[in-house]
């Protein structure tokens, strides 16, 4: 059995489902960064209390709000130089995994569509806020230096894993995440079924 | 599944993580993605002449637009992926280098569009640009590499019975 055009026939579904779950998230950004960033105002104060005051929505990405500002190019407490030194997160460059997501799982038919699909966006939801984790964590380092390694607080990781960290949230977890989450939940479905060394391989 | 699990996430945080390290990156990533923007310039060129390219940037002499390949830009990391996946799954060891070779192929064919087609864009509309290339080209380079992988299961499904799976 020659099942190469049904591959093609899905990856065209696919391509086209893409454009209604892009625009739809596009038009929700504020919505889809909304919670993730209230929950990363819950930890990343209590994780770095001497570093960050507080995570803000900034239209639909995240600003991590320091106790530190600038002034004569040194980094003062906030209160000296008059303003407070933020980073903008682009949320969208972690959640764009929900539109691709969207797009495999109603590509495919199965069975309990929409529960499937809620846990699925539950999953990828806890993704995003760990990547925003590790992007601000990049950015503390790279924008407070020392300050950052340096802190008496709680656990703060080594520059090489926060990089690592940093690298594997923004080029690999976004694409990856939503197709192994796809595999998984379709596994039953007929088109994965069709593949049958997948039987005889797992 | 368990061990196609576990060998695919192993070898892929492997492999990402040596990817970064600074000897591989100057070795091979650098010169790679060098190439890239050559091998881009040339498939440029015939129909536009401003197009020139330095190391792994691509530049319009005229406007002075330029596109700089970067970490994520350069197709590795979806090789990696497909690598991964390939290593992880049973299969006879010739069947698995068709199937990166073809892969790395593909998602590298793929890639040059992407580096041409975001260096138009760029030229064009910026926030479109910024747009395609954070948000759109990733997901479709890694469509791509599921459709290999999809591709590559049915071929060994339907390969004549000749060898184990477990090879």
């Amino acid at each position: 059995v020659n099942t190469q055009p049904s591959h093609l026939r899905f990856a065209g579904t696919v391509l086209l489902l893409l454009v209604p779950s892009f625009v739809l998230w596009m038009a929700l950004g504020p919505w889809i960064a909304g919670p993730v960033v209230a929950l990363c105002n819950l930890v990343l104060p209590a994780w770095m209390p001497e570093l960050v005051a507080a995570v803000q929505l900034s239209e639909s990405g995240a600003l991590v709000l320091t106790h530190y500002g600038e002034l004569d190019g040194k980094l003062v407490a906030a209160h000296r130089a008059g303003y407070q030194l933020g980073f903008p997160v682009d949320v969208r460059q972690l959640s764009y995994s929900i539109p691709f997501y969207a797009a495999l799982h109603f590509s495919t038919r199965q069975e309990s569509s929409f529960e499937k699909f809620s846990w699925g966006l539950l999953a990828l939801y806890l993704l995003v806020f760990i990547g925003v984790i590790c992007v601000s964590l990049k950015n503390l380092m790279v924008g407070l230096g020392g300050l950052f390694s340096n802190q008496a607080a709680l656990l703060v990781p080594d520059g090489n894993v926060v990089a690592i960290l940093f690298q594997l949230n923004t080029l690999i977890i976004p694409p990856l995440a939503p197709v192994l989450l796809w595999v998984w939940q379709s596994r039953d479905s007929a088109m994965l079924r069709h593949l049958s060394v997948l039987k005889s391989g797992s | 599944l368990f061990r196609f699990v576990s060998i695919f996430l192993l070898s892929l945080l492997s492999l990402f993580t040596l990817e970064l390290l600074e000897p591989v990156q100057r070795i091979f990533i650098v010169p790679f993605t060098g190439l890239l923007a050559e091998a881009s310039a040339t498939l440029i060129s015939p129909f536009d002449d401003a197009v020139m390219f330095s190391g792994k940037i691509l530049r319009d002499a005229r406007t002075g637009f330029a596109v700089s390949i970067e970490s994520g830009c350069n197709g590795v990391e979806a090789s990696i992926v497909l690598f991964a996946a390939v290593l992880a799954f049973p299969a006879p060891w010739r069947y698995r280098l068709g199937a990166v070779l073809f892969g790395v192929l593909t998602i590298q064919l793929l890639n040059l569009g992407r580096i041409i087609s975001l260096y138009y864009l760029g030229q064009w509309n910026l926030d479109v640009f910024s747009w395609v290339h954070l948000y759109l080209w990733p997901a479709l380079i890694m469509l791509d590499v599921l459709v290999v992988f999809m591709v590559y299961l049915s071929y060994l499904s339907n390969r004549p019975v000749e060898e184990p799976l477990d090879a």
